[in-house]
């Protein structure tokens, strides 16, 4: 023959004539798809929303995370002292309670120090809220005497166990110099838990989720071989390579993969758009730090293409390999 | 070029389609394969083009021992040969010009190249005005000479043909003979399995006629018998 008589051909040729060669199949398999819009529409819608929601489920619970762990979780407890007590009192009961084994810290505010630290504090919320009806400081100079009470500031070990810690602000509570004992921040931890376990909720579903979109892909790609028997029998006959075969399958799941990871992307910037308003409204008034930014969710949305694009690509390999493994040991045509 | 050696070919559920097949086909042989439906003919080419495998025996391509090739080598053994079908089977999606490009595409070849030899493949068949028109739109006798034009774009050195003139009428039988002729010519190793005998035989080549999956001398059948009974008279 007189092709074999000829030089071989250099890199730089074969890697053009590689890159043609896949070129020419992304196409074919572009075709492929838009030569049956419905059904590929719905595919890709498919693919879309079971991607959309793990991402977007991580995406939430992974900003709730952050923004409960910015407020202070540190199980210290306030003390709430009566009013008449004198400091000598007070100096007595920090005494004592620096004795006790689990108290790692105490802090005392007098009730001038709580009065400055209000008047402050109040002063900047009402500023960020409504600057009309602020001067909280009229208000304090108008209450006259300190309704304020002193404070202790109790920074338990980190090593102590919560039903230790509820045992200790119950004990706490019947001191006779004590007016309220308190957990200082209950419910940040228990919105930590709560979290920690809507983690867990969206790590079972997502991997469903994924699953479900490589059996949609994977089943997608086997529809696709039955429907093209007969060209892949005579690419056979002519002499075609596993490889060959394969090639424009994986192609059309790497763009079931993408499409629908666009598509998902597409939702969650819509939804994001929906509550960032709300979300910021919160911020203020709560006065933390909501970390996500738009950079962010950007992120989120190329992970969501990228990991449809290694779905994709995963399931119809998987759906290749699974047809030609049959074919080993099986005459065909 | 091709040897079949004590062959058997056993389909599951079925009485064996080739029975302990001796064969030896020549490189550059022109050969047709006679017998009626049944006898083994298919088969007998099915092996040979690697779409089935054997049950027993030895089946030797070039002196390749075919048993010996694992499935997923045995592409390259495939692109040695051409494979027409009665029955065209061409891509109905696709051009004549693609359903003809398609083993170039499969081996790969230079992008440049491949529309030169499709254009001499089609030329060669008659058919380069037809190059953009989709199979359907062909008569049975084109579409085969579609299917011949991409069995040889190739080049391949051996030439399988199962009943290529099977729905054809005389004058284009003939016709299409003339061009396996042709690429025998040339040096292409021809194997053609047909029950058209009297036709065929006026040819002067080879004649291997099978019956119930063995080879028996040519003309001892029936059909055979009387065509040359005919001949004689």
């Amino acid at each position: 023959m007189n092709e074999l008589k000829k030089s071989p051909p250099s890199t730089m040729q074969k890697l053009k004539g590689w890159k043609l060669t896949h070129l020419r199949c992304l196409r074919a398999s572009l075709t492929q798809l838009l030569s049956t819009p419905t059904s590929t529409i719905l595919t890709i819608a498919v693919i879309g929303i079971a991607l959309a929601l793990p991402a977007g489920l991580t995406f939430v619970l992974n900003n709730l995370g952050q923004m409960t762990g910015t407020i202070d979780t540190n199980n210290s407890i306030s003390l709430y002292l009566k009013q008449d007590l004198s400091s000598d009192q007070i100096n007595q009961l920090q005494k004592d309670l620096r004795s006790k084994k689990t108290i790692n810290k105490i802090t005392y505010i007098s009730s001038e120090e709580g009065l400055e630290q209000y008047g402050k504090f109040s002063g900047e919320i009402s500023r960020q809220i409504d600057e009309e009806i602020s001067d909280q400081g009229n208000l304090i100079d108008l209450l006259g005497d300190n309704p304020l009470p002193a404070v202790l500031t109790l920074q338990p070990k980190r090593d102590v166990s919560p039903e230790a810690l509820d045992s200790l602000v119950s004990k706490l509570k019947t001191l006779p110099e004590v007016d309220l004992a308190q957990f200082d921040s209950h419910w940040a931890q228990r919105l930590h838990s709560i979290i920690q376990l809507l983690n867990k909720f969206a790590s079972v579903l997502s991997v469903l989720l994924v699953i479900s979109v490589l059996l949609i892909i994977g089943n997608t790609i086997r529809v696709g071989i039955q429907s093209r028997l007969e060209e892949i029998q005579i690419s056979r006959l002519f002499g075609a390579t596993n490889a060959f075969i394969r090639r424009p399958f994986l192609y059309s799941g790497l763009l079931y993969g993408v499409l629908g990871g666009l598509l998902a992307s597409t939702l969650l910037l819509i939804s994001y758009s929906l509550i960032a308003e709300p979300i910021q409204q919160l911020v203020v008034l709560y006065q933390i730090e909501f970390p996500t930014s738009s950079s962010s969710i950007i992120n989120y949305c190329f992970l969501t293409i990228m990991g449809g694009g290694a779905l994709g690509i995963i399931s119809s390999w998987v759906a290749v390999y699974l047809y030609q493994r049959g074919l080993e040991h099986q005459d065909f045509s | 070029m091709i040897r079949f050696s004590n062959v058997t070919k056993h389909y599951p559920g079925q009485s064996e389609a080739l029975r302990s097949l001796d064969l030896y086909i020549p490189p550059q042989q022109m050969v047709f394969v006679t017998g009626r439906s049944g006898a083994g003919k298919s088969t007998l080419l099915r092996l040979i083009a690697l779409i089935e495998t054997h049950s027993r025996g030895e089946v030797f391509i070039d002196n390749i021992n075919i048993q010996k090739v694992a499935e997923k080598h045995r592409y390259f053994l495939r692109r040695q040969i051409g494979f027409i079908f009665q029955d065209h089977r061409l891509l109905n999606d696709r051009s004549v010009f693609d359903n003809v490009a398609l083993p170039l595409v499969i081996s790969g070849f230079d992008h440049k190249e491949i529309p030169r030899r499709v254009q001499a493949a089609l030329d060669k068949v008659g058919l380069l005005s037809k190059q953009k028109k989709h199979p359907l739109m062909l008569s049975s006798g084109e579409q085969q000479r579609v299917g011949i034009a991409r069995a040889v774009v190739n080049r391949p050195p051996i030439l399988l043909a199962d009943e290529p003139t099977g729905n054809l009428d005389p004058d284009l039988s003939i016709e299409i003979m003339q061009l396996f002729e042709e690429f025998n010519r040339i040096g292409v190793t021809v194997v053609i399995a047909t029950h058209e005998v009297e036709m065929t035989s006026r040819l002067g080549h080879r004649m291997i006629a099978l019956e119930d999956g063995q080879q028996i001398p040519f003309g001892s059948d029936q059909t055979g018998e009387s065509i040359v009974g005919k001949l004689h008279e």
